[in-house]
């Protein structure tokens, strides 16, 4: 090992060994951080590899392009009988060779006795076993069969053959409150052949 | 003699995978051959290690069913290779795991390290008398990820159950050394913050702490 030092910020101090350039290791990663970085100047590997857009310059997932296919699906349950338990209204798997985004939700309860944030109800959002953030417990009414309700933050984008599942929870005692009526949750959005 | 006069065969490296008697060497599982691909970095001098904690506070819960999300700034250039998690209840009992999801994405390139939301269980070391599923920690990536500017990585630790809980996802990173000098060096030459500035004036000099 190398004994000279140079004076450094650290000072003449024995315990450090100085090296006057980085070795061949170093030098390795250092150019492998150069060709990233020159990826990242030429806009990523995206814009390198896929340079064409489907829909003027837009993300597919932004602006649904010509190649889009339209996603709905509005489905309603009667009221579920056990209190606790997961009840999806709402499943939808994403197929091979697409991915998607859901742009807008709905979800509501046709029966009575029903109160807004009175926890008998827990409505949720899952991808795969992935509670989305900020749907993974909705204690609300959400949007109506009429007008939807926009996802917030743009919408939730979906990967070939991830499963959505749309479901109600049952809060402890809401059977002795809700009567009747249907439980109504709908998806909306589209997906698009994977470039 | 100096470091340059070693040749790459003799130079053994020295670092807590090899002096750790616990870690057996079994060549044909995961963990050896990641070792392997860590070769280049475990041999490179002029990087420190560095490790990144998500969420910052251990003491914050995830509520039921949410997703805590986390931004962290790393040095450009440092190098993810291996990270470690571990799920705590609210009382601050060290949970399986089962309960908790986490994904770690490149906000540069937008490349999620894993494909899905990957159970916490399958990384974390937690293990009990009737559940020996807990391996070696760190878990070990095939091979080092670089994060190039602006070094920022994004983390989500979602809980998957009707409980909160507390969590902590362990980063480990080699992040490079500023170099003594090199701030002159890249004023009067121009060269950019890693391997030209220092191939081009040669007269840069890389402190290592301890020696031998």
């Amino acid at each position: 090992m190398s004994t000279t030092f140079h004076s450094t910020a650290f000072g003449a101090n024995p315990s450090y060994t100085a090296f006057e350039r980085a070795n061949y290791a170093t030098q390795c990663l250092n150019h492998h951080i150069s060709m990233w970085r020159d990826i990242a100047f030429q806009g990523g590997l995206n814009t390198m590899c896929c340079p064409a857009s489907m829909s003027g310059g837009e993300p597919p997932w932004i602006v649904m392009p010509p190649q889009g296919i339209r996603l709905q699906q509005v489905t309603g349950i009667s009221l579920p009988g056990v209190e606790g338990v997961e009840t999806p209204v709402v499943s939808l798997t994403m197929p091979i060779g697409y991915d998607g985004v859901i742009t807008l939700h709905l979800q509501l309860y046709t029966g009575t006795g029903f109160v807004e944030f009175s926890g008998d109800l827990h409505w949720r959002i899952r991808i795969n076993q992935w509670y989305v953030k900020d749907y993974g417990n909705m204690e609300t009414t959400l949007g109506s069969l009429q007008t939807p309700i926009p996802l917030n933050r743009g919408g939730i984008r979906l990967k070939a053959l991830q499963k959505v599942v749309y479901s109600v929870t049952l809060g402890a005692g809401a059977l002795g409150n809700l009567a009747g009526g249907r439980m109504i949750a709908g998806l909306f959005g589209w997906r698009y052949p994977i470039s | 003699m100096k470091a340059t006069d070693f040749t790459r065969s003799d130079w053994e490296i020295i670092d807590g995978f090899t002096l750790n008697p616990n870690i057996l060497y079994l060549p044909y599982h995961y963990t050896a051959m990641c070792l392997s691909q860590l070769e280049t970095l475990r041999r490179a001098n002029l990087y420190r290690a560095r490790w990144y904690v998500a969420p910052p506070d251990i003491t914050q819960l995830i509520a039921a069913y949410d997703t805590n999300e986390t931004q962290i700034q790393v040095t450009p250039g440092s190098w993810l290779w291996g990270l470690s998690y571990n799920e705590y209840s609210d009382a601050y009992v060290i949970l399986d795991g089962n309960h908790s999801l986490i994904q770690v994405t490149d906000n540069c390139t937008g490349v999620p390290l894993f494909h899905e939301y990957a159970s916490g269980r399958g990384n974390t070391g937690y293990r009990n008398a009737q559940d020996f599923r807990g391996g070696i920690m760190p878990v070990l990536l095939t091979e080092p990820r670089c994060v190039v500017e602006p070094g920022l990585i994004n983390v989500e630790v979602a809980n998957t159950s009707a409980s909160a809980i507390r969590a902590q996802l362990v980063l480990f990173f080699a992040e490079p050394c500023i170099i003594t000098g090199q701030v002159r060096d890249e004023q009067s030459v121009g060269g950019d913050s890693y391997g030209k500035g220092i191939m081009s004036t040669g007269g840069m000099s890389g402190i290592r702490r301890g020696g031998k």
